[in-house]
């Protein structure tokens, strides 16, 4: 843990001094650079907004946790342990929101328990399908977006069940 | 189909409500989730300007060509004939997974849209994802993460007797979630045009 807070630092050092030595004006290119990223932003923004809109409803109003019912009886027939349910229902949705829910399986069943490990390895291995896609594909105007969503979700299945199986190898 | 989550998830969202008896509760999240939505995007205009200059240093630096050449054996994988197309593109892209894979994904985000708006350059229809861009949503839901610096923090913050027991877990996880992305991306590509 303790080397990784250097990583950020050193990086951006080696980026500037290879930089500067190959000649690159410093300064108007990262002016240019941050133009670039003000606008990418102005252009995300009603689509990011829009996609929070629909997901802190779902969220807020508790339909999300009657889906979170709907799916903890298949919980025992996949042999998924019932406490990391929630994780695999949030995680394509929001990634602060699936933080906080980690957080707190972590704090009921204890970090090195099985479920905590297998929230962790779940929080790093899948994005935030729904976010990534209204963002990345409204920034470009892509109004049909193909199977790139069934796709993602495949992904984030397979994933989860991965993470629980593989846990199950590494950890029991 | 993307119309179709989003009407769902209101409506049962709406129902929701109204089965709880919360009349308020609507109005409510709305405001706050509009609040929520414009702090996070002054946020993110920072750090992604700041992101966007040191990839525009990467760029200049010949950083970016460094990098893919290392990365070029998946690259040609996953992107066949991209670099060619647009080399542009696949620097994004690259960019894109290396900052994935170091757990930094305020990075992550910029080079990502560099990258979708590189691929639009070369896209055909101007309304319709091309199979580069299915591919890259697809690489980016199951971003392989060497160091998830903040799942490892909240970790040893927690008291956990070995944090980084979970990185190789996490790494096969991903390459089999993404594996499976892939795999059932050529599949499904028939179905939609």
């Amino acid at each position: 843990m303790g080397f990784s807070v250097f990583i950020i630092p050193i990086l951006i050092m080696i980026i500037l001094f290879t930089a500067i030595l190959k000649g690159v004006k410093v300064y108007e290119t990262f002016v240019a650079g941050a133009k670039d990223g003000f606008q990418s932003v102005y252009r995300i923004a009603p689509y990011l907004l829009t996609m929070l809109f629909a997901i802190d409803v779902f969220r807020r109003s508790g339909a999300m946790d009657y889906l979170i019912n709907i799916i903890s009886p298949l919980s025992h027939f996949l042999n998924i342990p019932e406490g990391v349910i929630p994780m695999i229902v949030i995680k394509p949705l929001s990634g602060s929101g699936a933080l906080g829910v980690m957080t707190d399986i972590m704090k009921t069943y204890g970090v090195d328990s099985i479920e905590g490990k297998i929230a962790a390895v779940m929080m790093g291995s899948t994005e935030t399908i729904f976010y990534t896609l209204s963002v990345y594909f409204g920034v470009c105007q892509i109004k049909k977006v193909r199977h790139s969503l069934p796709a993602a979700l495949i992904a984030h299945i397979a994933g989860s069940l991965a993470a629980v199986y593989i846990c199950y190898m590494f950890f029991k | 189909m993307i119309n179709w989550i989003w009407f769902l998830m209101i409506i049962a969202g709406i129902i929701s409500f109204l089965l709880k008896g919360d009349g308020k509760g609507l109005m409510e999240t709305m405001t706050e989730s509009a609040q929520k939505s414009i702090e996070l995007l002054i946020g993110l205009g920072g750090i992604m300007a700041v992101w966007s200059g040191i990839m525009k240093l990467c760029e200049g630096a010949g950083i970016v060509d460094f990098i893919a050449k290392v990365l070029s054996f998946p690259m040609k994988l996953l992107f066949p004939g991209l670099e060619r197309k647009n080399k542009k593109a696949s620097g994004a892209i690259i960019m894109n997974i290396a900052s994935n894979m170091m757990g930094l994904s305020n990075a992550a985000t910029p080079f990502g849209i560099k990258a979708m708006e590189e691929l639009q350059r070369i896209n055909p229809d101007r309304e319709r994802a091309s199979d580069y861009m299915v591919t890259f949503l697809i690489v980016n839901a199951a971003c392989i993460q060497l160091l998830p610096t903040t799942v490892l923090s909240i970790m040893s913050g927690l008291k956990s007797s070995n944090p980084t027991e979970i990185i190789l877990p996490g790494v096969i996880t991903t390459i089999i979630a993404l594996v499976s992305g892939i795999i059932s991306s050529i599949f499904l590509k028939r179905f939609y045009r």
